[in-house]
């Protein structure tokens, strides 16, 4: 099993254009932390993960890491090396979704809570506690966009670019269609308005159903 | 070692009908031009591809299965390397996957002479480096029993082709298969123990004797070719020994003689006599229905044989 994750590991380490687009996204977000410090608005931390955050950051960022380690090509292109050699498909694909959704709960989470601690206003919870939370939503959001982003990848090499406009366009509202994409649920679990009137747990729990079908539709078999 | 089952397939242009054979060990080649379906054979028998109909089996498995992809070797034009790592460490991992414990990671790159390539990025390999890792790789690896290479002697790094022979035998000596595909019948006859003609994708009956094929044939040999002026090359070969009859129309040409040998050497003298650029060149017998051959609007054409016989 080690040796189906290597490839992408090690693709992302050595993939210099997705860790300069890592850095501009991270340095965006940390700019709007800084200026909610600077300004000192109430509610900072909402207004910098509500805002940029979920709505650009965290996706932009899971998408640029889920292309690293896939390569730029489909995941199909991606894992035929290994293929070749006589590794099975599921388990190499899910080497890859293990790889991609790892790296962007770590990006995800470490850089939401960063950002909570940064932009954290005087109207917003204890800095630790909002921080945790956020680092909390923001990797489960990271696991769901990485699974998502994988899958889609699947279809193509713009599969996850496809899925990232999709995602955008159908989590702005609040309505049923927006249940089917994490950003909604990412919007909740940090305060935001709820797609349907949800629960924040019941957005966890469709989190980690999102990244559960996405893996399953990355490692199903292909048709002939 | 293989065996082939009524197996069908199509990947464009190519299409394979019908195929039944078996290989066991040794050196197999299948001679056939490029669109013959050469290619798609070795993509279906290394797992890649999936037949339309028939049954494949390599090892008595299926060879999409994992446990024997990993004692296939597949060696094609443009083989799948992983681009991230250093060829040292595509190697190691390779060795990983298919369970082999045996040698040394560069092991096949000192086989082939290309040692020197071991702390190259893949990426930064050419085509023909590529190649010749990917063979370098299949060859040195214990697990592999069935190695599959198409057109070993085009686009290989030139220190490894200087190899390639000996290697290759000295792989099949030890009960292993190697079947490969080419469209040349010097680098068949060079490598193989047993040559297979492929034409639009059926394969003989039985294997082919080349030192037969360059004998005359009871009714002789045609040779096709599509070139530009075409009005002086009838002309300098019509004057040519060996030479029987010269029709041409516009673009193409058609030379019937008696033996093969003299018949090609004709041609090559008038090519070079004349300047004549050849866009595609084809032997058959007289008696075997012709195939279309590629017009001068580009499409499909290709040189290699004529460069060969020049």
């Amino acid at each position: 099993m080690i040796a189906v994750v290597i490839p992408p590991l090690v693709r992302l380490a050595r993939a210099r254009r997705t860790w300069v687009w890592c850095l501009v996204w991270a340095s965006v977000a940390l700019l709007f932390a800084v200026r909610a410090r600077h300004l000192g608005l109430g509610h900072g931390s909402d207004d910098v993960l509500l805002g940029v955050y979920a709505m650009l950051v965290l996706p932009f960022i899971s998408y640029v890491c889920v292309r690293g380690a896939v390569g730029p090509g489909s995941l199909a292109r991606s894992i035929r090396p290994l293929v070749s050699l006589g590794a099975t498909r599921w388990k190499t694909s899910v080497g890859t979704v293990a790889v991609a959704a790892t790296v962007c709960a770590v990006a995800g989470g470490s850089l939401g809570a960063i950002l909570a601690w940064v932009a954290h206003g005087s109207g917003d919870p204890p800095v630790l506690r909002d921080a945790l939370l956020t680092a909390y939503a923001g990797a489960l959001g990271g696991v769901a966009y990485g699974c998502v982003f994988v899958a889609a990848s699947r279809l193509g090499g713009w599969g996850a670019a496809f899925w990232l406009i999709v995602d955008w366009l159908l989590g702005a509202a609040s309505g049923a269609q927006s249940l089917a994409v994490p950003r909604a649920h990412v919007r909740n679990l940090l305060g935001g308005m709820a797609p349907m009137g949800i629960a924040e747990r019941t957005s966890a729990l469709w989190l980690l159903a999102i990244a559960a079908i996405a893996t399953g539709f990355a490692v199903a078999p292909r048709k002939a | 070692m293989i065996a082939l089952a009524g197996v069908a397939a199509r990947r464009s242009p190519m299409t394979l009908s019908n195929l039944c054979a078996s290989w066991g060990p040794g050196i197999h080649a299948i001679l056939g031009a490029s669109t013959d379906g050469g290619s798609l054979l070795l993509s279906l028998l290394a797992g890649a591809e999936r037949p339309a109909r028939g049954q494949i089996r390599v090892l008595d498995g299926d060879p999409r299965g994992a446990s024997v992809r990993s004692q296939i070797g597949y060696v094609p034009m443009f083989p799948a390397l992983l681009e991230a790592l250093r060829v040292d460490d595509f190697l190691g991992l390779a060795r990983r996957v298919r369970g082999d414990r045996r040698g040394h990671d560069t092991d096949g790159l000192r086989q082939l002479g290309i040692e020197t390539l071991a702390s190259r990025r893949i990426r930064s390999l050419t085509r023909s480096e590529a190649r010749a890792v990917a063979l370098a790789e299949a060859i040195s690896s214990g697990r592999v029993r069935v190695l599959l290479v198409e057109e070993p002697f085009i686009g290989l790094e030139p220190r490894a082709a200087h190899r390639l022979v000996e290697s290759l035998r000295e792989f099949a000596s030890s009960g292993r298969a190697v079947l490969i595909a080419t469209s040349s019948s010097r680098d068949a006859d060079a490598l193989a123990d047993d040559v297979w003609s492929m034409r639009r994708g059926c394969i003989g009956d039985s294997p082919m004797a080349l030192s037969i094929m360059a004998d005359a044939p009871s009714d002789g040999v045609a040779l096709l070719a599509v070139a530009r002026d075409c009005r002086m090359l009838a002309a300098a070969l019509a004057s040519q020994d060996g030479v029987q009859a010269v029709t041409f129309d516009g673009t193409s040409l058609q030379v019937r003689g008696r033996e093969v040998v003299a018949l090609a050497e004709a041609f090559g003298r008038a090519v070079v006599a004349t300047g004549a650029a050849v866009v595609d060149l084809r032997i058959e017998g007289v008696g075997e229905s012709p195939l279309p051959m590629p017009r001068l609007d580009g499409t499909g054409a290709s040189s290699h044989k004529s460069g060969e016989l020049a």
